[in-house]
């Protein structure tokens, strides 16, 4: 299945084992043929051994040569092996070397014979050299083998009949009866040859299909793996490049045994750190141990959530949110899973959402306040309007009544008269004529101011309309100074420069609002500047047209800005206040308000330790309808 | 072609080499008709109502060895019929040793064979030998039935005319030769058989 697979087509793979057929029979010819090279050399040296110990020379009576079969089996035999054992060394596999070879070899069995005189025994070597050129494994190698020893009988027969049947006429086929023997022998080294090489061409065949299977099984080993790398790194990155931190536990000991490389970025501690015993109960705040808890009260399958802060490597409480669930590792044991977030942000602004909410709705209650406060003070006004003009009326005539017991013909009594004047004397008439009119004078002011806070704070408060309207835009920002008294009037004085402005389109509570932010953040800068000392700072406030647009200009006499935050200073919810002094909002809606909404610019020069100046540029429209009183 | 040429020129070299090695196997040895009638002059003693053989043989001519064996082959079928006597012919002043070679030995073991030192080839040249294996055989008369060697070539064992003729001979038959060629080396030197008769 696996070979179908394989996309191959039956003649490739036929191809194919075809060719692994022929390597192995390459690798059996070259070895054969090795082994050929050393029977050659071995042959020759065991002809001279032959020749040397059997017929070393010829005699003639006491005299003696050297016999022709040494000379034979030295340059014969010398002759008969070296194109073999060239052949085998040069060209290895090559068919004719085994051809040659076939020859050589049947040769030796002639020499042989000849050396030895003829023995049987060595005629045995023509059957035993046969049997080794089949180790060839190829039928053809036997056809030179054969000829060889055919045409050896052939040509003995005919030029030395006797030699080889030991009559001298033959018959013509009695040469084929030597040969039969060698045929016969052929025959069953052909068949063996046959099976020999069928088995080769299983084993090649085998061979091919089992490197398709691996070919193909790797391929799809390669291709799975390669998913499953992809498959990892997809999970992996996912995993390691969230903001999550990944992480698992042993919830018996709560000793993590794998936290994601967020974890160094987020908290500043190593991996390895995290991975010691009491990482957890070290660095977990002891107001959230409790927390502890929730990791140990799971079984498996179980699910929470937690909250809990966790001591960074410098030293800050970081809140994190821990989802977990409780599942198995390989062992079976149960292990925690999870992810934590840091939610220390989230946290901050939970709470600085909370007083802004706080400080929203003490806006709208001022706002009511200020309205229910309009009313009676109005009427504490009127009504100290009436006793001061009364006591002034009163004044008068009491001047009247002490002219009459001053006149010596006024017909009082002597004890009526002493007791007026004792009873001024304990009311202390003077004084009271003097300071009962200063007084309600001073109490009209302070209504008046209340008035004018109570005004100013409704004006502020006033919802704004959908559609920008043109208002007196000095006006507004006199009543917002009003409102933000509170907050300079310990540490600064406030300078205005009204210049004469026409109406400016806008909406005048966000303007009022983005005023009120600058104005507070100057006074918070003079106080900062100034503590410890008993000096007083400035802020002047300066309004002019320039073109089209109206420019205010708020200046403080505060620090300054330092460099490293000059460009945070209208992010928003960034703050350098403590908590509760400033949500951080107050820049960042100014310049919304002042940009986004009404296509303005806003822009600061500062200097340190000299003070800072906001220019607010808003753009001036002509055709408007005038503000609702 | 290289290839081809350089095989084929190797092949023209060796079967040029088996053909010389034939042709000198196949070259007889010297040889002269025996006297017709068992010589007056020969020491050896013949045996009344037996043939006489008698196979002269250089002790060192490694051809002889097998016409030794063929001479054991003919003997395993004719022992009792013959007195069979192996020459060695031992030239003068050689020591004792120099005759009492390995194929003394050997025809020490052949069973019913007299092996004698044919001192100076007196009795060699009695019956006319000149090469080593020679062979003659007489009948129980003193009548030359055989004269020549018993193998196919030199040094070699296996069927030959000779073997077959004496064979034919000792079974009675008529043979189309009394005679054949003799296969091995020269019993004299040289000079020596231009000498002897």
């Amino acid at each position: 299945m696996l070979i179908a697979k394989s996309g191959l087509r039956p003649d490739e793979i036929a191809t194919r084992v075809e060719a692994a057929f022929d390597q192995i029979m390459m690798v059996i010819f070259k070895r054969t043929d090795r082994m050929f090279a050393y029977l050659m050399a071995g042959q020759w040296l065991f002809g001279i051994l032959v020749a040397l110990v059997f017929s070393p020379y010829t005699w003639a009576g006491r005299a003696y040569t050297p016999h022709i079969h040494v000379y034979t089996a030295v340059f014969l035999g010398g002759l008969i092996s070296s194109l073999p054992i060239a052949l085998t060394l040069l060209k290895p596999g090559w068919a004719v070397t085994r051809y040659t070879v076939a020859v050589a070899q049947m040769l030796w069995s002639a020499l042989l014979i000849h050396l030895s005189g003829g023995r049987i025994e060595t005629h045995f070597h023509v059957f035993g050299s046969l049997a080794f050129l089949a180790f060839y494994r190829d039928a053809k190698v036997l056809i030179p083998a054969t000829i060889v020893v055919a045409g050896d009988h052939f040509a003995r027969g005919i030029l030395w009949p006797e030699s080889v049947y030991g009559i001298i006429n033959p018959e013509w086929w009695r040469f084929l009866e030597h040969a039969f023997w060698v045929v016969f022998e052929n025959v069953f080294l052909l068949l063996a040859i046959r099976d020999s090489r069928n088995d080769a061409r299983s084993v090649a065949k085998r061979q091919i299909e089992l490197e398709i299977v691996n070919a193909t099984v790797e391929a799809q080993v390669d291709e799975r793996t390669s998913e499953l790398a992809a498959s990892r790194e997809q999970y992996r990155s996912l995993l390691e490049t969230t903001l999550a931190i990944p992480w698992e536990m042993e919830p018996a000991s709560l000793r993590f045994t794998y936290v994601g490389p967020q974890a160094e970025a987020i908290l500043g501690h190593s991996p390895a750190l995290w991975l010691t015993a009491d990482f957890f109960a070290k660095h977990v705040h002891p107001d959230d141990e409790s927390s502890l808890l929730n990791f140990q009260r799971l079984h498996v399958g179980g699910r929470d959530e937690v909250e809990f802060r966790l001591m960074s490597a410098d030293r800050r409480w970081l809140w994190l949110r821990s989802v977990m669930t409780v599942g198995e590792n390989s062992n079976g044991r149960p292990v925690l899973r999870g992810i934590m977030l840091d939610v220390t942000e989230h946290r901050k602004l939970e709470s600085e959402l909370a007083q802004a909410q706080k400080l929203e709705s003490v806006g709208r209650l001022a706002a009511g306040i200020a309205h229910e406060i309009n009313t009676p003070v109005q009427f504490v006004s009127d009504s100290i309007h009436f006793v001061r003009e009364g006591t002034q009326d009163l004044a008068k005539l009491i001047v009247k009544y002490r002219a009459l017991h001053d006149d010596d013909s006024s017909r009082l009594s002597a004890e009526t008269i002493a007791d007026i004047r004792q009873t001024e004397s304990d009311v202390d008439l003077p004084y009271l004529l003097e300071k009962m009119p200063k007084a309600l004078d001073r109490a009209l002011n302070g209504l008046g101011h209340v008035a004018v806070i109570v005004r100013s704070m409704k004006e502020f408060a006033h919802p704004d309309q959908k559609e920008k309207v043109g208002i007196d835009l000095n006006q507004s920002i006199a009543s917002t100074l009003v409102i933000a008294k509170s907050e300079y009037k310990y540490v600064a004085d406030v300078e205005t420069d009204f210049g004469d402005m026409p109406a400016v389109t806008c909406h005048v509570g966000e303007i009022n609002q983005a005023v009120l932010n600058i104005v507070i953040n100057a006074a918070h800068a003079i106080a900062d500047h100034i503590s410890g000392t008993d000096q007083r700072g400035c802020i002047r406030i300066c309004t002019r047209r320039e073109g089209d647009d109206a420019v205010i200009a708020i200046s403080d006499t505060g620090g300054g800005i330092p460099d490293a935050i000059r460009d945070k200073i209208f992010d928003p919810f960034f703050t350098t206040k403590d908590v509760g002094r400033g949500t951080g909002q107050g820049l960042a809606i100014a310049r919304s308000v002042i940009v986004d909404k009404h296509g303005g610019s806003i822009c600061f020069k500062t200097e340190a330790g000299a003070g800072t100046t906001f220019f607010v540029r808003l753009p001036i429209e002509a055709a408007v309808r005038p503000a609702v009183a | 072609m290289k290839a081809a040429s350089i095989v084929l020129l190797w092949l023209l070299l060796v079967s040029g080499g088996m053909f010389s090695l034939q042709a000198y196997k196949s070259t007889a040895g010297e040889q002269v008709p025996a006297p017709s009638s068992w010589p007056a002059g020969s020491g050896l003693q013949r045996v009344a109502g037996l043939k006489t053989l008698v196979m002269m043989s250089h002790p060192k001519c490694p051809c002889t060895r097998a016409s030794l064996a063929e001479l054991e082959t003919l003997l395993s079928q004719y022992r009792e019929r013959l007195t069979v006597y192996v020459l060695f012919v031992q030239p003068k002043d050689v020591p004792y040793e120099w005759t009492r070679t390995d194929l003394w030995q050997t025809a020490s073991h052949i069973g019913g064979v007299h092996v004698l030192v044919d001192d100076d080839s007196r009795e060699a040249d009695q019956f006319k030998g000149l090469t080593s294996g020679q062979v003659v055989l007489y009948d129980a008369d003193g009548r030359l039935e055989f004269n020549g060697g018993i193998t196919g070539a030199r040094g070699h064992v296996g069927d030959n005319f000779g073997l077959k003729r004496i064979l034919a001979v000792l079974r009675g038959e008529k043979t189309d030769r009394a005679d054949s060629p003799v296969f091995g080396c020269p019993l004299h030197a040289e000079q020596d058989a231009s000498a002897k008769p």
